[in-house]
């Protein structure tokens, strides 16, 4: 397995057999955008205090992927959530979402898990068919890590946590499998030692909610 | 809590998780729990409920191995057989 990002992962495992999603999908588009930016927290290029995002360090050339959501916190430094959140979102056009999707597709064809086709209504618009193998290796990753004992890494947990928001997680597990995978999802937050998993999940749903929010 | 180890910090480790075994082989995460419940996979556990970790270069032979045989039209309990006389044997 090539080394991928959660963001890359997350596109991966929701483009499906077509290599893409409607742009009514919202949520996942808006967990697509959370991912970018919950990497770039993650990976300390970009902090929060007090509610607002500001950069803390270059963004490395192989997460030029990312170069839009940190593009715009630059500008706008120190920046509210709720300013990331309409530039993806709160728009007439599907523009800026379209360029964070067309930027890690186009990462994910550099490297080798997914082919870049023409399709949509007319075909006139790029999409991204994952390779199978990839993908399978990215799910069996999560599964080897959630239905295991022992710790679990933020990616994963971060991954899993956006696939469940987006409504994927069943495309992958069955309902018997998703339900251990809750209760292992609980457990670990609720565990004292995992105060960063707990910063995470808050990560997550604060972003989602104020995605879904501004949508609405 | 940790981060993802990325595959250079893998291949440069002694020690992997199943999760890591799965990236490093292609293998599916139920083939891998299968074998390690046959014992066709040694690993070292700290504790109950602690993470397995698997010695990295002997386990991705062995399963290469395990493959070659499947590869061969071996049964489990014929690849069963072969690994404990090889256990006993070479000690592969």
């Amino acid at each position: 397995m090539k080394d991928l990002s959660v963001t890359q992962q997350y596109l991966l495992c929701v483009l499906g057999k077509r290599g893409k999603f409607a742009t009514f999908e919202i949520e996942k588009m808006t967990c697509l955008s959370t991912a970018g930016l919950l990497e770039l927290l993650l990976d300390g290029i970009v902090e929060l205090e007090d509610k607002k995002l500001s950069v803390k360090s270059a963004l490395p050339t192989e997460k030029s992927y990312l170069s839009s959501i940190y593009n715009f916190i630059v500008q706008k430094q120190p920046v509210k959530f709720q300013k990331v959140i309409e530039y993806y979102s709160v728009t007439f056009t599907d523009t800026n979402i379209n360029e964070l999707l067309t930027a890690v597709g186009e990462s994910l064809v550099q490297k080798g898990c997914a082919v870049r086709e023409k399709g949509g209504i007319l075909g006139g618009k790029n999409v991204y068919i994952p390779d199978e193998k990839e993908l399978d290796t990215v799910v069996q990753n999560i599964r080897a890590e959630l239905l295991e004992e022992g710790e679990l890494s933020e990616d994963i947990v971060a991954l899993t946590a956006l696939l469940e928001k987006s409504g994927d997680l069943m495309r992958y597990f069955s309902a018997y499998e998703k339900k251990s995978i809750r209760s292992r999802l609980k457990e670990i937050k609720e565990s004292p030692q995992s105060e960063m998993i707990q910063k995470v999940a808050e990560y997550i749903d604060t972003l989602f909610m104020m995605f879904i929010v501004a949508a609405t | 809590m940790s981060r993802q180890r990325s595959m250079e910090a893998i291949l440069a480790s002694e020690y992997v998780t199943i999760g890591e075994l799965v990236r490093l082989t292609g293998a599916r995460y139920s083939t891998l729990k299968f074998y390690t419940e046959e014992g066709f996979l040694p690993f070292e556990q700290a504790e109950e409920k602690l993470t397995r970790r698997y010695p990295r270069e002997k386990t991705v032979e062995r399963i290469a191995y395990i493959r070659s045989l499947r590869d061969e039209g071996k049964t489990i309990p014929q690849i069963r057989e072969i690994l404990r006389e090889d256990i006993h044997g070479s000690n592969r």
